[in-house]
């Protein structure tokens, strides 16, 4: 098992190294100015000069990618060409905005489309089934914005119920502001004990919640529901019903902790879509995560945010899918 | 003795999506408290159906079964709510599944298996079902129960696979035993060690068995009593003696020449053994469903209905004309 993780590890850092060089050398090639960016319009021709000296841009591109790894390994992603800030205090204040909307985003598919599917299974062909199977096919086939779009119209301009967009109430983020403790808005509500708060944060979390998570729902859902149903088939299901063992006892832990598998392997590359798909959401919902930010970062091409939350993507990729292969080995088939 | 299982016009079909296929139609088979009884036929003939519509384990749909009487112990089995049939399962009738490589739960030590169902009763605290767990283990002949219950089915072999599968089936002391085929996938040594355990469990526990097979000489040496199943029909049936010293019908002989001697391995040629595959007609009540490959069918065979069983002698019945003619 020990092996089995340092296996893993290993192969993670080659897959973030070679997407470090992937994204440093596609940031040079793009054409573009970043001198500019960085001394505004009206700079003069010194300065100018001295700009493409401290940006290391006067040295070959191997000199700078080495000054790039150097500073990467002491943890500096380097200086924002917009803010003149350092990448990564940039990444810690929108990060918590984007973990805890996948968070609510994640959980809403679980809970939802993991029973989903093995209901689905167990009442395969009967009216259950079929009310999943059109939930599923829908939510999967629908694309992310035309469905946060819809969400829009109905909870908000229809039915008033839900807030457009952002993350907090005019009301709670400049006149009552909550204390920043953590950062993250839901931890900090509940350390302050600001109840009104707490309520008017997870307002503004359901929708792009929603949005983001439907798709990974569906897939959970199909994914669930096709390997239960492999599984129900199998002689020692039968055999289990014959034993006596209760209805729930073979479906919930006989059928499904045989068929978690697949599930565990699509949710982790799922989460890596997710991560992507908060660009979109985050910016129709203008909710001030890591996504809205790339988003604003790739149009003005400021390529140290742009390799930051590249490589960010590629850690967390990296990191759940070993996490799911570990999940994976609690298999005995698998570990011995 | 009396009657522990008793099914009289057992009906099992199918809807699929080529139309209604019928697989079982059993006119009468009743086996008695210790009785061992053996079910013999290729595969396909309805064997596993049978066991499987005992049980009600069949989905239905697309199984449809009907029976004119399926009772356990003079407890009528069709009626019982599915709660009620779950409570009886295990703990009154039980079955050995045929494939021991595909019949555990592979996720799950022997041990927590049979701790499971030997809990779902209730009642047993956890130290008791643990206790009674390794009883089972040494009870099917498996050493070293307390290792034992730590492996998992992978870590196993088919023999000892096989064991803790009756193991599972006995575990809440259930008096009839369906054996699938229970030595299907096994070695010829294996098989022999399993079919004395399964022998010595039936002395022991006095529990009857409808003992299931391709292989009427296996059937021979483990059943009082045998019925022949063709498609989905016993043709014939009776004592061991009189079925197999004096068979009546023409399958039931070809099964007999199926069988490997040291002498003269298969008296019955490849051609034979080719027309034999089983394949069910679809036309219900044609006519006999050997005919077709019937060696000994005459005129008295030709266009008539499906010959029903009629008694030879003693205890013998067979389901052919040209036998009944000529008894």
């Amino acid at each position: 098992m020990g092996a089995f993780i340092l296996r893993r590890a290993l192969l993670g850092v080659l897959v973030v190294f070679g997407v470090l060089v992937l994204t440093f050398v596609l940031t040079r090639v793009v054409p573009s100015d970043p001198v500019s960016q960085w001394v505004g319009p009206r700079a003069t021709a010194a300065q100018r000069v001295a700009a493409r000296g401290q940006l290391g841009l006067d040295k070959p591109i191997y000199v700078q990618f080495r000054v790039f790894l150097a500073a990467f390994v002491r943890g500096d992603l380097g200086t924002s060409l917009a803010s003149h800030q350092p990448v990564s205090k940039e990444l810690r204040a929108f990060l918590p905005a984007t973990a805890d909307l996948m968070f609510v985003a994640v959980a809403f598919a679980v809970l939802l489309g993991i029973p989903m599917g093995v209901f689905s299974a167990r009442y395969k062909d009967r009216r259950p089934d079929h009310i999943a199977r059109v939930v599923a096919v829908s939510a999967v086939s629908m694309p992310t914005f035309w469905l946060a779009l819809l969400l829009q119209m109905v909870f908000f301009r229809w039915l008033h119920l839900l807030p457009l967009g952002g993350q907090q109430s005019q009301y709670y983020s400049v006149i009552q502001p909550v204390p920043k403790a953590t950062g993250f808005l839901f931890l900090d509500c509940v350390i302050a004990g600001n109840w009104g708060a707490l309520v008017d944060y997870l307002q503004h979390l359901i929708m792009p919640a929603i949005a983001l998570g439907a798709g990974t729902l569906a897939v959970l859902a199909r994914m669930t529901r096709s390997s239960m149903l492999e599984i129900l088939n199998e002689d020692y299901i039968t055999a289990a019903r014959s034993y006596g063992l209760s209805e729930g006892v073979v479906l919930w832990r006989y059928a499904f902790k045989n068929s978690i598998g697949p599930t565990v392997t699509v949710l982790a590359l799922q989460i890596g879509w997710l991560l992507v798909n908060t660009f979109l959401v985050e910016t129709i919902f203008n909710w001030p995560g890591i996504g809205n930010y790339i988003a604003t970062s790739v149009v003005t091409l400021n390529y140290p945010a742009i390799i930051a939350v590249t490589l960010l993507s590629a850690v967390a990729y990296v990191i759940l899918n070993a996490v799911a292969d570990i999940v994976i080995a609690v298999d005995p088939r698998v570990r011995h | 003795m009396d009657d522990h299982l008793r099914i009289r016009d057992l009906n099992v079909g199918f809807r699929t999506y080529e139309g209604f296929r019928q697989a079982l139609e059993v006119e009468e088979l009743t086996i008695q408290h210790g009785e061992s009884y053996g079910l013999v036929g290729e595969s396909g003939a309805g064997k596993s159906v049978l066991a499987l519509a005992v049980l009600r384990l069949l989905r239905t749909p697309p199984a449809v079964v009907s029976a004119g009487e399926l009772s356990l112990d003079g407890e009528d089995l069709l009626g019982k709510s599915a709660r009620r049939m779950r409570a009886l399962r295990g703990r009154d009738i039980s079955m050995i599944f045929q494939d021991p490589m595909s019949s555990l739960n592979p996720v799950f030590t022997v041990g927590k298996q049979l701790t499971n169902v030997i809990r779902r009763i209730g009642g047993e605290n956890h130290r008791a079902a643990i206790v009674r767990a390794q009883e089972m283990i040494r009870l099917v002949g498996l050493p070293d129960a307390e290792t034992m219950m730590a492996k998992y089915a992978h870590q196993l072999s088919g023999g000892q696979r096989q064991r803790v599968i009756i193991a599972l089936a006995l575990a809440c002391g259930a008096q009839f035993l369906i054996a699938d085929e229970p030595t299907r996938n096994l070695d010829v040594t294996v098989q022999a060690g399993v079919l004395k355990t399964i022998a010595a469990l039936r002395r022991d526990l006095g529990v009857s068995v409808l003992f299931i097979a391709n292989n009427l000489g296996l059937v021979s040496a483990m059943c009082d009593r045998v019925g022949i199943l063709m498609d989905g029909r016993i043709v014939e049936t009776g004592t061991v003696e009189e079925v197999v010293f004096s068979a009546s019908h023409p399958y039931t002989r070809s099964l007999l020449r199926a069988i490997p001697t040291k002498a003269a391995g298969h008296e019955g040629s490849e051609s034979q053994w080719a027309q034999s595959l089983s394949r069910f007609t679809t036309e219900n009540g044609a006519h006999c469903s050997y005919f077709a490959r019937c060696t000994e069918g005459g005129e008295v065979c030709a266009g008539q209905a499906k010959p029903q069983l009629s008694l030879l002698d003693g205890t013998h019945y067979v389901a052919c004309r040209v036998a009944a003619a000529t008894r």
